[in-house]
């Protein structure tokens, strides 16, 4: 057997003869299932709860019995019908001014000569890696009606009201999501705002367009397909997510479309309605992708080349202090100002709404760390579930990428929009969805529940990042190795792997940093003993908001080595 | 639309007037520490045309977008018509959109979200002019260059000549006193390529636009213009025509950018009486010189400015297809400057046989007949005219 085993290997490499032919076509047989099979799970892991959800929207009444009474019901609920027109206020609000921050942000860093440019760059996306929730929390340290930092500020040095800002309400609610969807839409218009051919723009003003004209019959169309990608998501994730509004809309009594779907499902609970919210919200993400999809199919010209574009640069003159005064606001609202509250309020015995040093403290830590069983146990899972379930997506997706781009079905491009459909779908509603397919299963309140959660949920993401490096990597250098006799699993592990390394460590830190902070889809499948930080900062902010805020420190810290770490990976797998 | 045609005559009887109608100006530019041009001048006559010729990196394309007015020079002057676009001194830059020129790009730039009507209808709809006018307008312009009924199409997915001709016809549909051509023939194949030079050479002759056009290759250049403009290191190498630049380059650079690919460094042995060998010799001195490479005498002609001194250096420049290449033994007795030598390489390329020969002391690149029997290894004798030669003074350099 070792013999025939060194043969094979040998044999693998150059010339194999006809009896290894035979073995290592049998090898190849079933690793080649691989990427079918992860294409299989990743279409159970979005039809189960998708199917799971509609079969208990149509099931009502003490009986049982089929109906549409659910759909009929929440037609005529007026708590309803207000949840969904606040969705759509704070969707369109966040998405309007994310867009407007990211090209504004996205514009100075790449095509003018503001200072700090290089800096900015990284600092845009940081929001991206803090958590929405904590995000949320922070700014209730900054603008809660009297006993916010900036109120006090307001009150002390200008001399106005001190509920001057108040962060309770469909206003706070759309501000801190467009602070932390910016980077969203920020990654998308980037690209082809830094390699967009220069010659199109200087083709324009050549032939007597002035700057303006040339960004509005030029510049801002080519833009068009990335800001609109962009804005689709921000519109699609924001209206679901879950802990922003709950944060900060919920306290007074205002509901979005993922709170009352929460407040469904907490006792006396309604299921059947629950999942019909649940059915409307496919609905409208199915709707969208679909939208989407062809809108792409009928622009999908590139202006993103392969050539190395040195875009122009605008001298802005004495505007680059304008520019650089919105970086820094921006930079403030997102991340500093946010910053320095959770960690003044951390380190504070009790919040007043201004620091005293007097007052500092290291107790909350000593208390998150080393005493609150809840909150370790609830960092101890958050690492768990974020590394195995990390490893599991990436896995996964690479094998979906691969067989979605290299595979050869014709049912590729419907895998394809059925696999990139959790994009859209609002994480409670698949966390209802999932719950509803599996309560009566032993998995019900394990981790392993949580788990599924994740990886369906954001599979699709990590399979973006992947697809667009495998698409960047020509098959002839598979092909050549397999011309040279590798089999497809060398092939594999000697070419593939590593050129897609970066991808993979990319994709992989992304997965990590959304586990660590998800709620939404978990929120309705923890129990306890699976509690995670996002779900501990819930529970705890029942009780003491400084203990929130020392745990928020800690996930904002864990989330910061994970930047760090995709930072220091990006250019030292690159200079590779 | 309608002159578009009758321009013709006029304009090229005024081709080589006097009139400079683009002026350049001891321009500069660098970027950062890196100088790109260093003291550029040149005139462009109304009507004609001017190539700028160049490896890359000389700082053609620098001079062409500076005249454009994508880049601005850090010193100098430029006019165009009777305005001056660009002073450093009177801190004159007019943007590119004041300039009233038409440019082709090295890219095509055709914008991808527009059809190729909107495409070559934008410099008239920047213009003002009404929709039906710009509608007629373009329809002219599209079949000109080749597009008839290609209006509606989207111009994503046309093929690389059709978006040429589609950015041709932008760059020329508002009708302006000069067009600006970067490499624009540089993304095309072979094929495609000397047949876009044809049209392109027809089109400008018929609608006598004033043109600047850049380009590295030298068949480009020669075909197209009435001047060619050779730049090296930021700086005007040389000015000429094209057929006094091909016979009669002025420096070893130029001389091995339009095919003088054999340049051999030397020194002066003899200088003969001063004569008219040739039957038209009038003003041009033409002193017979031989010359000695590396041991080999060659007889050639000096033509230089100062006269010739025994010892001077001197670089010999002779084209390949020049080289005669006969059997060894095979002397013919009236022709100078054979040499023994031993074929080292040869490379078949249809009509020609590439050959590198090899003498006791020169390497030669000779172009023989594609039929020809020569192999590696051979004895062959070469012969090169004495006329085919160039000597240029090394003493200064």
């Amino acid at each position: 057997m070792e013999t025939r085993n060194s043969n094979a290997r040998a044999a693998g490499l150059c010339m194999p003869s006809s009896h290894q032919v035979v073995r290592s076509r049998h090898v190849i047989f079933t690793f080649q299932m691989l990427p079918g099979l992860a294409v299989l799970i990743g279409v159970i892991l979005v039809a189960g709860p998708f199917v799971a959800t509609i079969v208990r929207s149509v099931v009502a009444g003490p009986a049982d019995s089929v109906s549409l009474q659910n759909f009929t019901g929440l037609l005529s609920d007026q708590r309803f019908r207000a949840a969904v027109v606040n969705t759509l206020i704070t969707g369109t609000g966040a998405t309007i001014l994310s867009c407007v921050f990211a090209l504004g942000l996205a514009w100075i860093v790449a095509r003018t000569d503001a200072p700090g440019r290089k800096w900015f760059d990284t600092l845009n996306v940081v929001p991206f890696f803090l958590s929405p929730y904590v995000g949320a929390m922070s700014w209730i340290g900054l603008a809660a009606p009297n006993e916010g930092l900036l109120n006090h500020a307001v009150s002390l040095y200008l001399s106005g009201p001190d509920d001057f800002f108040n962060i309770y309400s469909l206003w706070g609610v759309t501000w801190v999501l467009s602070l932390f969807y910016t980077p969203y839409v920020y990654l998308f218009v980037i690209g082809p705002m830094r390699h967009m051919d220069p010659a199109l723009e200087d083709a324009a003003r050549v032939h007597g367009a002035g700057f303006w004209l040339t960004i509005r019959h030029v510049t801002a169309p080519l833009m068009m397909p990335a800001l609109l990608s962009g804005a689709l998501i921000v519109f699609v994730t924001s209206s679901g997510l879950f802990d922003v509004p709950l944060a900060l809309a919920a306290p007074r009594g205002i509901h979005t479309i993922p709170t009352q779907v929460f407040s469904l499902v907490q006792y006396p609970s309604d299921y059947g309605k629950a999942a019909a919210v649940g059915v409307f919200v496919m609905a409208i993400t199915v709707i969208f992708s679909m939208l989407q999809r062809s809108y792409m199919r009928r622009r999908n010209f590139a202006t993103v080349s392969g050539k190395g574009y040195r875009p122009r640069i605008v001298r802005l003159g004495r505007w680059r202090i304008a520019a650089l005064a919105f970086e820094l606001f921006y930079i403030a609202s997102g991340v500093v100002l946010p910053m320095v509250a959770l960690v003044l309020v951390s380190i504070s015995r009790l919040w007043t709404g201004w620091p005293d040093l007097t007052q500092f403290t290291l107790s909350n830590y000593d208390e998150i760390l080393f005493h609150n069983d809840l909150a370790r146990r609830a960092i101890i899972n958050s690492l768990v579930i974020a590394v195995i379930g990390a490893t599991i997506g990436v896995v996964l997706s690479f094998l979906q990428s691969y067989y979605l781009h290299r595979g050869k079905s014709r049912l590729r491009p419907l895998l394809d929009a059925v696999l990139s459909l959790p994009l859209g779908i609002p994480g409670i509603i698949l966390g209802l969805g999932i719950l509803i397919l599996l309560i009566r299963t032993p998995l019900y309140a394990t981790l392993w529940i949580m788990l599924l959660a994740y990886v369906a949920r954001f599979f699709p993401f990590a399979m973006r990042s992947i697809s667009a490096m495998l698409l960047s990597i020509s098959p002839d250098l598979e092909e050549s190795a397999r011309a040279c006799g590798a089999s497809w699993l060398q092939t594999m592990t000697a070419v593939l792997l590593p050129l897609m390394k970066p991808a993979l460590v990319a994709a992989w830190l992304m997965l990590f940093v959304v586990f660590i902070r998800e709620l939404g889809s978990t929120i309705l499948l923890y129990a306890q003993g699976t509690e995670t930080i996002s779900v501990a900062m819930i529970t705890l902010g029942e009780r003491d908001f400084a203990l929130v805020a020392t745990l928020a420190v800690v996930q904002a810290l864990m989330l910061g080595t994970a930047f760090l770490l995709s930072r220091w990976t990006q250019s030292s797998l690159v200079e590779n | 639309m309608a002159n578009i045609g009758v321009t013709t005559s006029d304009s090229t009887r005024q081709k080589g007037s006097a009139t400079p109608f683009v002026r350049v100006t001891a321009i500069r530019k660098s970027f950062g520490s890196v100088p790109a041009l260093q003291g550029v001048d040149f005139d462009v006559p109304l009507g004609s045309t001017v190539s700028l010729l160049g490896p890359s990196g000389c700082g053609k394309t620098t001079m062409l977008r500076s005249i454009a007015g994508l880049e601005t020079p850090n010193a100098g002057r430029i006019s165009i018509g009777d305005s001056v676009v660009f002073d450093s001194e009177r801190k004159i830059n007019l943007p590119s959109e004041s300039r009233q020129i038409g440019m082709v790009f090295q890219s095509y730039a055709v914008w991808p979200h527009m059809t190729v009507g909107q495409n070559v209808g934008f410099p008239l709809k920047i213009r003002r002019i009404p929709a039906r006018e710009i509608e007629s307008r373009v329809r002219d312009v599209l079949s000109l260059v080749g597009l008839d009924g290609y209006g509606e199409r989207p111009s994503t997915n046309l093929s690389g000549g059709q978006q040429q001709r589609v950015a041709l016809a932008r760059a020329i549909v508002h009708e302006p006193r000069l067009v600006l051509f970067d490499e624009p023939l540089s993304n095309l194949d072979a094929k495609l390529r000397e047949q876009m030079r044809t049209e392109l050479k027809l089109l400008q002759d018929r609608l006598g636009f004033t043109a600047i056009y850049v380009t590295h290759d030298q068949e480009e250049a020669l075909a197209l213009s009435d001047t060619v403009i050779v730049m090296n290191h930021g700086r005007v190498e040389a000015m000429a025509s094209p057929r006094e630049l091909f016979t009669n380059p002025r420096t070893p650079f130029v001389a091995n950018f339009v095919g003088f690919d054999n340049l051999h460094e030397g020194e002066i042995e003899w200088v003969g009486p001063p004569g008219d060998l040739s039957s038209n010799a009038t003003e041009c001195t033409e002193h017979p010189v031989g010359v000695s490479v590396g041991g080999l005498s060659l007889r050639s002609f000096w033509r230089g400015d100062v006269p010739p001194r025994l010892g001077m250096p001197v670089t010999l420049a002779f084209r390949s297809e020049r080289v005669r290449i006969r059997p060894a033994g095979d002397r013919n007795v009236s022709d100078t400057n054979q040499y023994e030598g031993v074929v080292e390489a040869c490379v078949y390329l249809g009509k020609y046989l590439d050959c590198v020969i090899a003498t006791e002391s020169l390497r030669v690149h000779a172009l023989g007949p594609g039929d020809s029997a020569i192999e590696p290894g051979d004895r062959v004798t070469i012969s090169i005219g004495p006329e085919e030669c160039i000597i240029f003074d090394r003493s200064n350099t």
